[in-house]
């Protein structure tokens, strides 16, 4: 969709016509935003209705083409989507934003159930409907275009040139209101909050001081038992379950670090989007937990080869109501603010669960990032999976003895404590930069991002995409234990065919990157002896780390 | 002058825009049939592609296969109109009657979406005879309803006629009866399949291959040659 072909929610010029289009509405989901938003799973109450909506993707379907052929047309005037809240939300905030007033009759809304109240019709969240304002010449060939895709529109009121939201039942006005207090002036909450009394007990549990592995093999078990752990094992049990091809622009689909498609056919333009949270980071350190969800989402873009431009977020936390939370709440946002002006990335909008808890306990504070990029040509884009045996593997970054909720304490020691890794902005762009120009200039022709689980997990899911071994070797002032493990942040490994060798480690030592060179890719995975080496520690075969980044999920899911 | 292939579009068919591409890119002229069309637009052949035509209400391509377009179509079908349905266009097919057998529910009752390797056992058909007989092809693969079956006199005269026009190789993704993943009527213009070639004619997108492409240069070369 271009630039011109947005259309925004809001209600303008009186005499237009309000429109809710898409299904009747019912009984399902009265009260959904607000059971939800405010309160815990313990609470066993009878409900004759379910709180939660079902979906109905069909009729989203036609919905959906309907309002995009609305939209070719130039039909609308303002537009809205029926969310939580429903029809309350929607004309208020239609009306809000817009210059005039509303006033909408409910008894033209067309219901699944005769005997809802008018409360139940403006409340109901019924899914899949959407309120567009359209001037009244043009109403006839909206609704045309409606009934061509079998979806009900029905207008049900006008926007009106005073500054009230009006809306009538039965012939008397039941709602009188200036929409402004309903949509923009909601009551602020000031939470008590305060640094949990345990925080400064959980970040001093260091956990650089767990045993490490003391023998090669050790060292071999813990990395087959970290591959094969549920967060790190193979996620394609679930993701196969979904359809990543459908319109026909999919360029990177999962396990890729980002998601890619191209937008124009002719020039090559895409968008990639990258999701990334870690809620046993920000358990140690919410500010910084927060930065680096932001941090790993964004060298997730760039490490397919796009610009990381713009954010978008879900804050997942337990009950607000407790100040421990809230201050997790606080401080997360804090640091995603801060992290978001350093790098200009701007939060288009985002997402809040709160109540994540039964009982007393909360989940671990959750912020989950997503970064949005852009790419000018998608045939540039760099895939994880290694592609060609011979090239040469580059370490980008710098590894320390960085352990706190790091998958090893947690998978090895079943341990959380300590502090997460550094955050370290500028290096977070020094490597964006480095991934796109590489991209860009065909440096490189596999990228991928380390983060949980560390370098191992990053090679071997390399290796295993692309069906190819790989020799590494420990560098020098680096342990293989922490070579392996540490999940330092701001770091990517990279393969350079032989050829671009030269330019590339020019290009890092001219930025000020650190690149180390530690292996090469070795060994097709139809030849039986193809392993993931790390000289004198272990070797181990593909066929074995693939049987075990498999078999996990399904055996536990399926 | 090239070849107009129409796609039709029913209420939920979710790879038209991608039908229309691979035509496209093949060198042929897509055209847009809507399912309440009561004629054809003198299209020289037909894609039913995939998606979930009314919601797979019912049963997926039960409610589709009385649209007004398939009238036209049944009609021209019979009488040699090269037709390819893809997915919910080959449960189409078979709802209509084109094409024997039936779908059901994938035997593990899970949505199934993967890169997917064939065999192809008829090319000769008219929109395969870009492939060579025995090919081994990779072919996206994603649907819920893909177990083909049908009772064992129709199977055996299937095979006997040469009509299994592929099957599946290395894994049977859905329990489809003797690996069965596309049938053609015995004229050899009907084709139906499980697998989108029209995910697999572009390099970059997709899975990366470009397997699924003969289908459209096979239909143009036909129809350009006639």
């Amino acid at each position: 969709m271009r630039h011109e072909d947005i259309h925004l929610a809001k209600a303008s010029g009186a005499g237009n016509k309000v429109i809710l289009y898409g299904a009747r509405t019912g009984g399902d989901g009265i009260g959904g935003a607000s059971i939800l938003a405010s309160e815990t799973f313990d609470d066993a109450k009878p409900s004759k209705r379910p709180a939660v909506q079902v979906g109905d993707p069909f009729q989203e379907k036609l919905l959906i083409e309907c309002t995009l052929e609305a939209f070719r047309e130039k039909l609308v005037v303002g537009i809205q989507d029926l969310g939580a809240a429903g029809l309350s939300c929607a004309t208020s905030e239609l009306a809000s934003n817009g210059s005039g007033g509303m006033r909408v009759t409910l008894d033209d809304v067309p219901l699944r159930d005769s005997t809802l109240s008018p409360e139940e019709i403006l409340m109901s969240e019924s899914q899949e409907r959407m309120c567009a304002v359209v001037e009244p010449e043009k109403v006839d060939r909206f609704l045309e275009i409606c009934e061509k895709w079998d979806v009900i529109a029905t207008v049900i009121g006008e926007v009106t040139d005073g500054d009230r939201l009006e809306i009538y039942w039965h012939g008397g006005k039941i709602v009188d209101v200036d929409p402004r207090t309903v949509a923009h002036e909601g009551p602020v909450y000031e939470r008590p909050y305060a640094r949990p009394s345990w925080q400064d007990t959980l970040q001093a549990d260091d956990a650089n001081k767990l045993p490490r592995p003391k023998t090669s093999e050790e060292l071999k078990d813990q990395v087959l038992k970290l591959v094969g752990s549920p967060n790190q094992a193979s996620k394609s049990w679930i993701t196969s379950q979904y359809d990543h091809f459908v319109q026909g622009n999919t360029v990177l689909a999962q396990p890729e670090d980002s998601g890619m498609i191209r937008i124009d056919e002719e020039s090559g333009l895409g968008v990639a989007l990258a999701t990334d949270g870690n809620g046993r980071y920000a358990k140690l350190d919410p500010y910084h937990g927060a930065q680096l969800a932001l941090a790993e989402a964004y060298r997730n873009v760039a490490t397919t080869g796009a610009k990381p431009l713009a954010v978008s977020d879900c804050l997942n936390f337990g009950s607000p109501e407790d100040p421990a939370v809230m201050w997790q709440f606080a401080e997360a946002v804090r640091g995603l603010a801060d992290a978001c002006q350093q790098l200009g990335t701007p939060v288009t909008g985002g997402n809040v669960s709160l109540y994540n808890q039964t009982g007393e306990a909360a989940i671990h504070p959750t912020p989950v990032v997503a970064v949005l990029g852009v790419i000018d040509d998608v045939a540039r884009r760099t895939p994880v999976a290694f592609q060609e045996e011979g090239q040469l593997l580059y370490l980008l970054g710098d590894t320390r003895e960085e352990f706190g909720g790091s998958a090893w304490s947690q998978v090895v020691h079943d341990h959380l404590g300590g502090l997460p890794p550094k955050v370290d902005l500028e290096r977070e762009r020094l490597l964006a930069e480095i991934l796109i120009a590489a991209s860009r200039d065909g440096m490189i022709d596999s990228a991928h991002d380390l983060s949980d689980g560390g370098l191992i997990q990053a090679v071997v899911e390399s290796a295993l995409l692309g069906g190819k071994g790989a020799r590494l070797i420990v560098p020098d002032g680096l342990d293989a234990f922490t070579f392996l493990f540490s999940e330092s942040a701001g770091r990517a490994v990279v393969a350079v065919p032989r050829s671009e060798e030269l330019r590339f480690t020019d290009m890092c030592g001219a930025r000020g990157l650190p690149a180390t060179r530690i292996g090469v890719v070795d060994g097709t995975e139809s030849d039986v002896n193809a392993v993931v080496d790390v000289q004198g520690e272990f070797a181990l075969s593909l066929s074995e780390l693939r049987e075990t980044y498999e078999r996990t999920i399904p055996a536990l899911l399926a | 002058m090239t070849a107009r292939i129409g796609v039709v579009t029913f209420p939920g068919s979710l790879d038209d825009r991608d039908t229309q591409r691979a035509i496209r890119v093949a060198g042929a002229e897509p055209v847009a049939l809507w399912h309440k069309d009561k004629d054809l637009k003198q299209v020289d052949a037909v894609v039913l592609c995939g998606g979930f035509s009314y919601g797979d209400y019912l049963r997926a391509g039960a409610i589709a296969r009385f649209s007004p377009v398939m009238e036209p179509l049944l009609e021209q079908a019979k009488a040699g109109l090269p037709v390819l349905g893809i997915c919910n266009g080959f449960q189409i097919l078979t709802e209509a009657h084109l094409l024997p057998g039936t779908m059901l529910r994938n035997d593990h009752l899970h949505f199934i979406c993967r890169d997917q390797k064939l065999r192809v056992e008829n090319a000769e058909t008219s929109w395969t005879t870009d492939y060579t007989a025995g090919q081994e092809i990779h072919i996206p693969l994603k649907n819920n309803d893909g177990q083909y079956v049908a009772d064992a006199y129709t199977l055996d005269q299937l095979e006997a006629e040469g009509r299994v026009a592929f099957r599946y190789l290395d894994f049977n993704p859905n329990g489809s009866q003797r690996d069965i993943a596309g049938v053609t009527n015995a004229a050899g213009n009907v084709v139906g399949l499980m697998p989108h070639p029209e995910h697999a004619v572009e390099q970059l997108i997709g899975t990366g291959r470009t397997d699924g492409l003969p289908f459209f240069t096979s239909i143009l070369k036909k129809l350009v040659n006639a």
